[in-house]
């Protein structure tokens, strides 16, 4: 961007051989406006506006309707469970992959891949055909008063899914690209293992582990569909801030609808400029796991 | 600190990396581990690092088995192709970092550590760069911190793996004759691995040269140049012309020329070597009979490719610059030093120099 404000000038008479003309320049980066603007800041001011239509004590009010506190406490509870859950098995799994050859490799990591390749929709009903009144636990559940479908560990266990591979995906490529070395000169110089992983291991994987903690927490924040085939959407029980935002919505209530789904974008907008943040500070290592 | 190696074997799922390599390693020497790629040198070195474990033979270092020792019992200071400096850490951090892990009791005052980083920054010529950060490094700066890292613990043995191998050519060359000054300051056993045969020649008290998970021969640069164990060294290392010829009657012959006596009963096909520099244009009775095929400029010398009657292809041969001699021109080739190999067994060597047959 910055080397065309510094070229304009002097256009035309020694402008790259590979540069495209002023006048395409300029229908390009038009063009790429006016899609920014008609599919991302319109919708997004408009979250914001309709959220703010009766002003800000109109706002407080709707946010202050218990099903909707409802929906963001089991929201974080969510995000609160599935974030150290992933933070530990993405480390793991990553440290187990680029650290060792053992048979079935290939296999875990095709098998970390899976929940993007799966719609969210069925791997929220492959759950209710499995642990739902009539699935094949089901029985076995009821007879123990577990309630797995329609409750919190259903909601739990569909979004354990979808963000399984979000911080693996992350680490596998900046472990593998690292290599080992460092970890033995540490084992070599005395460290015990324990020690080297967090003096050695720990630093290096840092900002590739809180990028992809980053990711799974927006994942699991906003995650639907899997989520809308186990939840039952039960008011102030199980939904979420997502199937809140619906729920309101099919009520008719575009305000309150307006309001949650303002919360949800303010996530997101926090967690894009955290994430430009880390790419900034960490521009080098994430450029070298892109080629992979 | 010795080292003694019996009968060392690794064994990679199905294939061989290391059978039964024997090498003592005597006290204060620098020794390299010198092959081709898949020679598997870096195996022997990982192991007696402690990084693999062998299957089969054992490891002393002194009288103390290493069976049993973890890496972190052995003390071994190891230097990697890539460095392996922890980057979130200063160069005084990297160095003081093996000092800094040890248990309490047996911990170093932090006093003591400073002085200690100071003493081989001093070591290393890095006087000033504590603060720095590996990235701020020059790849060889950075192979001095890690050298430096390695010493800090005052290990029994220093293991270098392909320490130069990432550097340019000329860096690489300072580094080689300030890691000889290093060690003969410090005295360390040092072992170190190479593919690179002027670097192994150069540093060395002795050379092993490692051929398919097998020392092939273990001696000093002078010998492993000037009196290659096998074939393989003689490809391997330096130029080598290579002529088949046959055993008859106890005598090694190229074409009606005598070159050497065998000893009765070796007869049939065998190999001999000889390098250029040990071959001179001479009519004399002892030297083989040839046509000269072609001649190049090769650096400060001339080489000749010459065709020896009664043998198959072409033998390469240092030419003096003066002489007047063109293509086609028949000549007499006597070889002052070679090697003849039945099977790949050496069955004679013969040095006119020293007039030993």
């Amino acid at each position: 961007m910055s080397d065309i404000a510094v070229r304009a000038p002097t256009q035309g008479r020694d402008r790259d051989a590979t540069a495209e003309s002023p006048a395409a320049r300029a229908i390009l980066i038009g063009l790429a406006v006016v899609i920014l603007t008609l599919f991302l800041f319109l919708p997004l001011a408009t979250v914001f506006v309709g959220a703010f239509e009766r002003g800000i004590t109109g706002y407080l009010k709707t946010l202050g309707d218990p099903d909707t506190l409802a929906a963001v406490r089991l929201t974080c509870i969510v995000a609160a469970i599935c974030v150290p859950v992933h933070l530990t098995f993405g480390v793991a799994a990553a440290w187990a992959i680029s650290r060792f050859d053992f048979v079935g490799k290939s296999l875990l990591v095709t098998l970390i891949d899976l929940p993007f390749s799966v719609s969210p929709v069925i791997a929220g009903l492959v759950y209710v055909l499995l642990f739902g009144s009539r699935g094949v636990f089901g029985p076995w559940l009821a007879a123990h008063d577990i309630q797995i479908v329609f409750a919190v560990p259903g909601i739990v266990l569909a979004t354990l899914f979808v963000t399984f591979p979000l911080v693996a995906r992350e680490l596998i490529p900046l472990m593998q690209q690292q290599g080992s070395d460092d970890e033995q000169a540490a084992l070599t110089l005395g460290a015990s293992p324990f020690t080297m992983f967090r003096k050695v291991t720990l630093p290096n994987i840092k900002w590739g582990l809180l990028y992809g903690v980053l990711l799974c927490n927006a994942r699991a924040v906003g995650e639907f569909g899997a989520v809308a085939v186990l939840s039952g959407h039960i008011r102030g029980a199980t939904n979420t801030m997502p199937l809140h935002v619906e729920a309101l919505y099919n009520d008719y209530d575009m305000t309150g609808a307006f309001v949650v789904a303002s919360l949800l974008a303010s996530l997101a907008l926090v967690t894009l400029a955290i994430k430009t943040f880390l790419e900034w500070r960490y521009a080098d290592e994430i450029a070298r796991r892109r080629r992979h | 600190m010795d080292i003694h190696i019996r009968g060392l074997r690794k064994t990679f799922g199905v294939s061989p990396a290391l059978h039964g390599v024997d090498l003592d390693i005597a006290s204060g020497e620098l020794i390299g581990l010198l092959g081709p790629s898949g020679s598997g040198k870096t195996t022997l070195l990982r192991i007696l690092a402690g990084l693999e474990t062998p299957t089969g033979g054992d490891i002393h270092f002194g009288d103390l088995d290493m069976a049993g020792q973890s890496i972190q019992e052995r003390r071994v200071g190891f230097v990697f192709q890539s460095y392996a400096l922890f980057r979130h850490m200063t160069v005084a951090d990297n160095i003081a970092y093996g000092l800094r892990v040890r248990p309490r009791a047996t911990r170093p005052s932090a006093r003591a550590i400073a002085s200690r980083v100071e003493e081989l920054l001093g070591l290393v010529q890095l006087t000033g760069y504590e603060g720095r950060y590996p990235g701020q490094l020059s790849g060889g700066q950075r192979q001095r911190v890690a050298l430096a890292r390695a010493l800090a613990v005052e290990p029994r043995v220093l293991l270098l793996d392909e320490p130069f191998g990432a550097l340019d050519a000329q860096v690489r060359k300072d580094l080689r004759r300030w890691l000889r000054e290093i060690h003969d300051r410090t005295g360390h056993t040092t072992v170190f691995v190479t593919h690179d045969q002027d670097e192994a020649l150069e540093m060395s008290d002795r050379v092993a040269v490692l051929n398919r998970g097998a020392i092939e021969q273990v001696a000093t640069p002078d010998a492993i140049y000037d009196d290659p164990a096998t074939p393989f060294i003689y490809g391997f290392i330096g130029d080598a012309n290579r002529v088949e010829i046959n055993l008859r009657g106890g005598q090694a012959r190229i074409g009606d020329t005598v070159l050497a006596r065998v000893g009765a009963g070796k007869e049939g096909p065998a190999e001999l070597f000889f390098r250029p520099e040990h071959a001179a244009i001479d009519d004399g009775p002892r030297s083989a009979r040839g046509t000269l095929v072609a001649l190049r400029r090769f650096g400060a010398k001339r080489r000749g490719e010459i065709r020896l009657d009664g043998a198959a292809g072409d033998i390469e041969l240092d030419l003096p610059i003066g002489a007047a001699l063109k293509p086609g021109d028949r000549l007499g080739v006597r070889l002052d030093r070679f090697a003849i190999f039945a099977d790949g067994r050496r069955v004679s060597v013969l040095d006119l120099a020293t007039r030993a047959a």
